[in-house]
């Protein structure tokens, strides 16, 4: 794929790639910075042969993230301060029961284990389907279905039980 | 609710359903209340979710990205004021440099402490540690937590990923009595990216199956992992 034939492409899907960025992070600074090593890594490194370029786009940003969490070597083993963060980062955007039911999502979305955090945020937050979201996380479709299900289950439960507090 | 009936919701939710499939799930909805109310739900909630995080699309795009990709900078006075300053965790390339400074005033007391410390077995891992970390047990063993759940005998169970050199397993175990058992495992194999996949699409699709039959309910949350771990210390 050439050079302008790719920057159409990231452009064309950069509203879906930053928000995928923003599920990961949970942070919109730290999203358009991951955003921005994206964009820097698809157009100075080649396209492997045998990857779709939005997929590989996808990848790339997933696994940028997760180098990151690595060097920082804060993850959530204290979700109590990334729930603080989140808040945070909505303050002020909200108010009242608007804003406690965006607190409540944020934290059962922080809840979920990385698994059904990648599917949520692959398929419900970035529109991405079964089947590019199971080459995204090279795995099998069956997978994909069965661990998206089982986020919203989890998701479900969980809102409906904070909804009844 | 019937694990089968929220594997359709998800899948008619998301536009995977065959054309078929899309109106036997609309007859019943219109059919039937209750799982018509159940999918308003899982709908909703869908909904808040794309709210919650296309709360970025009201921030501008950064220059610097609009730069690389070429486009004009449409809004730039707006975006001038609003430039994104790069954070420390960008700032990679001076981080081998510190680093490599790092590693000659911590190695002595690192090894020290390593001495000190009592070597780490898979059980004390699977007892002691919170999901979503990698946990080496020894230059050549690794184990990452994937997640925690109850079985339906009400044991505590883990998913877990056990590298060994070039081996690697994606496997569950539930404590049951003082030990833990291996469930299932299913091999997995180095892409070429140097990541691991299932060795083959049946694989997964075992641990899924098993999870499907013998998970209660849903993964556990945090807080609920970590009240297990407690219990779990020895």
């Amino acid at each position: 794929m050439d050079t302008k034939t790719l920057k159409s492409l990231i452009l064309r899907n950069l509203k879906d790639l930053r928000r995928f960025a923003y599920s990961l992070t949970n942070d919109i600074s730290d999203a358009d910075d991951l955003t921005q090593i994206v964009v820097e890594k698809l157009l100075t490194k080649p396209l492997p042969e045998d990857v779709v370029p939005l997929s590989w786009m996808f990848r790339v940003c997933k696994n940028a993230w997760i180098d990151e969490l690595r060097s920082r070597k804060v993850r959530t083993t204290d979700d109590s301060v990334e729930i603080t963060e989140i808040a945070a980062t909505h303050e002020g955007s909200n108010q009242g029961d608007e804003k406690r039911q965006q607190k409540c999502l944020q934290e059962a979305i922080s809840e979920l284990p990385d698994v059904y955090r990648d599917v949520i945020s692959l398929i419900i937050v970035a529109g991405r389907s079964y089947a590019e979201t199971a080459e995204i996380l090279e795995i099998p479709i069956g997978t994909v279905m069965s661990r998206v299900a089982r986020a919203r289950e989890k998701l479900a439960v969980k809102l409906n039980k904070d909804n009844e507090e | 609710m019937k694990k089968s009936d929220i594997a359709m919701f998800s899948a008619f939710l998301d536009n995977e359903l065959s054309e078929i499939e899309r109106k036997q799930f609309e007859k019943r909805l219109s059919t039937d209340e209750k799982f018509a109310i159940e999918f308003a739900n899982f709908s909703q909630n869908d909904q808040a979710v794309r709210q919650a995080f296309s709360i970025i699309d009201d921030k501008p795009v950064p220059n610097s990205i609009l730069e690389m990709l070429g486009e004009p900078e449409q809004n730039a006075v707006e975006h001038n004021t609003n430039v994104v300053e790069l954070k420390s965790w960008r700032r990679s390339i001076w981080l081998p440099v510190a680093a490599s400074f790092l590693v000659i005033a911590l190695a002595l007391p690192m090894l020290l402490m390593m001495n000190q410390q009592s070597a780490l077995t898979l059980a004390d891992v699977l007892d002691s540690r919170a999901s979503g970390q990698t946990i080496e047990i020894d230059e050549s063993t690794n184990v990452e937590l994937v997640m925690s759940f109850s079985d339906t005998q009400g044991h505590f169970c883990r998913e877990y990923v056990f590298s060994q050199s070039t081996n690697s397993e994606q496997r569950i175990s539930c404590k049951v009595g003082d030990a833990w058992q291996t469930q299932i495992s299913s091999a997995l194999s180095l892409n070429s990216q140097n990541n691991y996949q299932p060795a083959s699409g049946d694989e997964t699709q075992r641990v899924e199956m098993w999870l499907d039959k013998n998970m209660s309910g849903i993964p556990m949350s945090i807080q609920t992992e970590r009240k297990n771990l407690l219990k779990n210390e020895r």
